[in-house]
């Protein structure tokens, strides 16, 4: 086994190479697990953050964490769901910090500046375009809770996994985001399945 | 059973039985039913943000607000000026229009008052002898006692 101590990973920081090919920590090859997680990773903090660059971001720092924090892991196979909840934790921290500077912006009266939305679809652009100012409105949790759930695809208890709550908070958050969106009349119209 | 307990159960795909018949009754559960139906479609959707706010225009307006509130502060806090009391207007001199000969009797009339009022403390006077000679200054005279006699 290769020292781990000194020195940073490959995928931290471009250029700089620890001497280590492969890093294998307690059994798991960790560059090998950001190999393979990076990419779903980063798919999951964009639909939590929608912003492809602060979901880079999220997943590199998450991934810092992660390494630093790596001897706290003792089971590899829970590494993938481990990394899950650093990345939904540091989104989650992510949206409390831009919800207080949109708060922050509104006591001043400093106008947000409108993202223009991209793409073809026009009436797609408008709908998606409500759904996220509505999401916008619910809490942290919620909309944390929501995305995972319908936009990620996540079962309740992988949600509550990410979120490290338990499942019947996660239930609630969910009923009460789909309640409030539902009032609101962003989501589309569709019978659930039996 | 509450409509909250049947809508979290709803969400989760497992509903109870009895809560069917709810749902016929309750339209709030019916909209709640709906809206999980048409957010299981959303999977896969990417939203983008809506709105940004820029750090930058944050922080300048608190700058701004800031210094106001310092200088309303500073405007509040500082010590009052002395003011000085109103003076009492000075009433117009009297134009007098006096003869020369009086005005100097005029004057030599008050100096002597002034004299007779603040006469100076005298420790010897002519006029009155000292206290060791009293008797001798209120003894009857020879006429007197030549008369007496």
């Amino acid at each position: 086994m290769p020292a781990v101590g000194a020195g940073r990973p490959r995928w931290c920081v471009d250029g700089i190479s620890p001497t280590m090919a492969t890093v294998r920590v307690d059994g798991f090859d960790f560059e090998g697990l950001v190999a393979t997680q990076r990419r779903p990773l980063e798919a999951l903090a964009r639909r939590l953050v929608w912003d492809a660059e602060d979901a880079k971001d999220l997943v590199q720092a998450a991934l810092v964490q992660a390494w630093q924090r790596r001897s706290t892991l003792k089971d590899a196979a829970a590494a993938p769901g481990w990394l899950r909840r650093i990345v939904v934790h540091r989104a989650m921290s992510h949206l409390r910090r831009r919800r207080l500077w949109l708060g922050l912006s509104r006591v001043l009266l400093v106008e947000p500046e409108v993202v223009e939305t991209t793409g073809d679809d026009v009436e797609r652009n408008q709908h998606h375009r409500r759904l996220a100012l509505a999401l916008e409105g619910l809490s942290t949790k919620q909309r944390a809770a929501f995305s995972l759930r319908y936009l990620e695809g996540l079962s309740l208890d992988e949600v509550a996994d990410a979120m490290g709550i338990d499942r019947g908070t996660v239930r609630v958050h969910v009923q009460r985001a789909v309640k409030a969106l539902r009032e609101q009349g962003v989501l589309p119209e569709r019978e659930s399945e039996p | 059973m509450t409509c909250d307990d049947v809508q979290q159960r709803l969400v989760t795909g497992a509903l109870a039985a009895g809560d069917e018949a709810h749902l016929a009754q309750c339209r709030s559960c019916q909209a709640v039913r709906a809206g999980h139906g048409g957010a299981l479609g959303l999977r896969g959707v990417e939203l983008s943000r809506p709105t940004r706010v820029r750090a930058t225009a944050v922080l300048a307006r608190a700058g701004l607000v800031m210094a106001a509130l310092l200088a309303v502060v500073t405007v509040a806090l500082r010590p009052g000026e002395h003011v000085e009391a109103p003076v009492a207007a000075q009433p117009p001199p009297v134009a007098l229009d006096v003869d020369a000969d009086e005005w100097a009797a005029f004057v030599a009339f008050t100096r002597g008052v002034e004299r007779d009022v603040y006469r100076d403390v005298v420790t010897a006077d002519p006029v009155v002898p000292s206290y060791g000679a009293l008797s001798s200054w209120v003894a009857p005279g020879s006429t007197l006692t030549s008369l007496e006699n």
